[in-house]
């Protein structure tokens, strides 16, 4: 979790998320595809591979790769590449937005957005990711999404702050994701409401504690004051 | 030997000659590698907390020593806009450049202060021994960072038309070898240590060595300073 990469502006290719010239993307990229018909299993992978009429043995370009399985593979895989997108919908459109949060609310809309196609499939993916032994990778990426939606909604935050955003960040998504998997509303209303109200309670939180911060400061300052003035008294 | 010099000499004569210099239009700098990226966030993350030390140690001196010994008001006020400065630029950087801030900071914030406050609770020269101490460490701190900077950064260029790689011969001035945003923080970093230092000089001009435990005091901070140094470049 603490491991984190300069983000370059000048040296283009340092930040990649993913490299599509690669073969095990253009496997996986053709295997995202296939998610509806086959869920996430194995077979998605076995099929990419025929219909890109690869040689059957390219299956160890991804079993070589990690030990973790292939379904987790293509989760994974799944996940960073909607998060590619989020980066390009970012590039190519200017968010707008009163505050942060706004804007930040719109962006976790979109990248629920992206997970519509694959919305019945999804919760297969998903008990991958919970899976203890796969929990370390899970955690990195969703950590990854919530740097990523709190950097592009404009979070100017330097201290311990940057922290408690991104860990509320990355629990207001997956709360909502999990809502998502069950919502039968049309284009998935009932879920942007929910990441409104969960916005707005984050809001206000955030409100909340800089009132107190600045109240505890004031009272501070005037306590020592008030010493300051008993001891000339004396 | 001898025939394969002269064809190198010929090869790259001809090189010059048939193509103009590039300019830095014309050219792209390399993807870092991983551990290359891995020291800039080090240094942005040490450096954003050290600026923030010094901002809050200088505060707190200013805070006590302002009003009991007017003579030294402007002489703090001048450091301390100065650290305030360098915390912003950091503050900056480490935002942009999406690096993590440390996960101590708030501890920072606390302990500067602590700092800065009873060393000018003990006397204004105590003070000022603190600023020397403090501002030793960090100028050694900084030229370390710039002599890894200069060497350890070599990328590759490419041509922006044509995607090879360019030779370092080929740039129009030698500036073009370093990408702007590696010698906006390498001039950053050279400007800020040579203000720490100058605050040094103003340390001493100031009865710091008058201290009364002069070297306990220094030392005693330094040691803070390099262990501070230490716990912000990791956690």
């Amino acid at each position: 979790m603490l491991k984190r990469l300069y983000h370059s502006s000048s040296h283009i290719g340092s930040n990649t998320i993913i490299n599509n010239n690669l073969i095990e993307s253009k496997i996986f990229n053709n295997a995202i595809k296939l998610i509806p018909k086959y869920g996430f299993s194995k077979n998605c992978i076995n099929e990419s591979i025929k219909n890109l009429k690869y040689s059957d043995s390219l299956q160890s370009i991804i079993s070589w790769q990690s030990d973790k399985s292939y379904e987790f593979q293509l989760m994974l895989y799944f996940l960073k590449q909607k998060r590619q997108e989020l980066e390009n919908f970012t590039k190519n459109t200017k968010v707008e937005g009163v505050d942060e949060y706004e804007k930040l609310s719109k962006l976790i809309k979109y990248r629920l957005s992206l997970n519509s196609p694959i919305i019945n499939e999804l919760s297969q993916g998903m008990s991958q990711l919970i899976l203890p032994y796969n929990l370390n990778e899970s955690i990195d990426e969703l950590y990854n999404l919530s740097d990523d939606l709190a950097f592009y909604s404009g979070d100017k935050s330097h201290s311990f702050d940057w922290y408690a955003k991104r860990f509320t960040i990355g629990s207001i998504y997956v709360k909502s994701e999990l809502f998502m998997l069950n919502d039968t509303s049309e284009n998935f209303e009932n879920t942007q409401e929910f990441v409104d109200k969960k916005i707005d309670e984050f809001k206000m939180l955030s409100d909340t504690y800089n009132n107190i911060e600045q109240w505890a400061i004031f009272n501070g300052i005037s306590l020592i004051n008030l010493i300051k003035s008993q001891l000339i008294r004396g | 030997m001898s025939k394969q010099y002269f064809i190198r000499q010929f090869s790259s004569s001809i090189r010059n000659y048939s193509s103009a210099k590039l300019n830095s239009s014309q050219i792209q700098y390399g993807p870092l590698s991983k551990a290359q990226q891995a020291f800039l966030d080090r240094i942005i993350r040490v450096d954003q907390a050290g600026e923030l030390g010094a901002n809050y140690i200088y505060m707190g001196q200013y805070f006590v020593l302002s009003s009991k010994y007017p003579h030294l008001k402007p002489v703090l006020k001048h450091m301390w806009d100065q650290e305030i400065h360098h915390h912003n630029t950091f503050n900056r950087l480490q935002v942009e450049k999406r690096v993590r801030p440390s996960l101590l900071t708030p501890l920072w914030k606390l302990g500067a202060i602590g700092m800065g406050m009873g060393t000018a609770l003990i006397s204004k020269e105590a003070a000022m021994a603190c600023t020397v101490a403090v501002e030793t460490v960090i100028g050694n701190h900084y030229n370390q960072q710039l002599r890894i900077l200069m060497n350890q950064y070599n990328v590759d260029l490419i041509n922006k038309e044509t995607g090879e790689k360019v030779e370092k011969d080929d740039l129009e001035s030698v500036k073009l070898n370093t990408s702007p945003e590696l010698a906006e923080l390498k001039n950053n970093i050279s400007t800020f240590r040579d203000e720490e230092l100058e605050h040094l000089d103003t340390a001493i001009e100031h009865d710091a060595e008058k201290a009364v435990p002069y070297i306990l005091l220094t030392e005693g901070i330094k040691l803070i300073c390099k262990g501070a140094i230490w716990s912000a470049e990791r956690v």
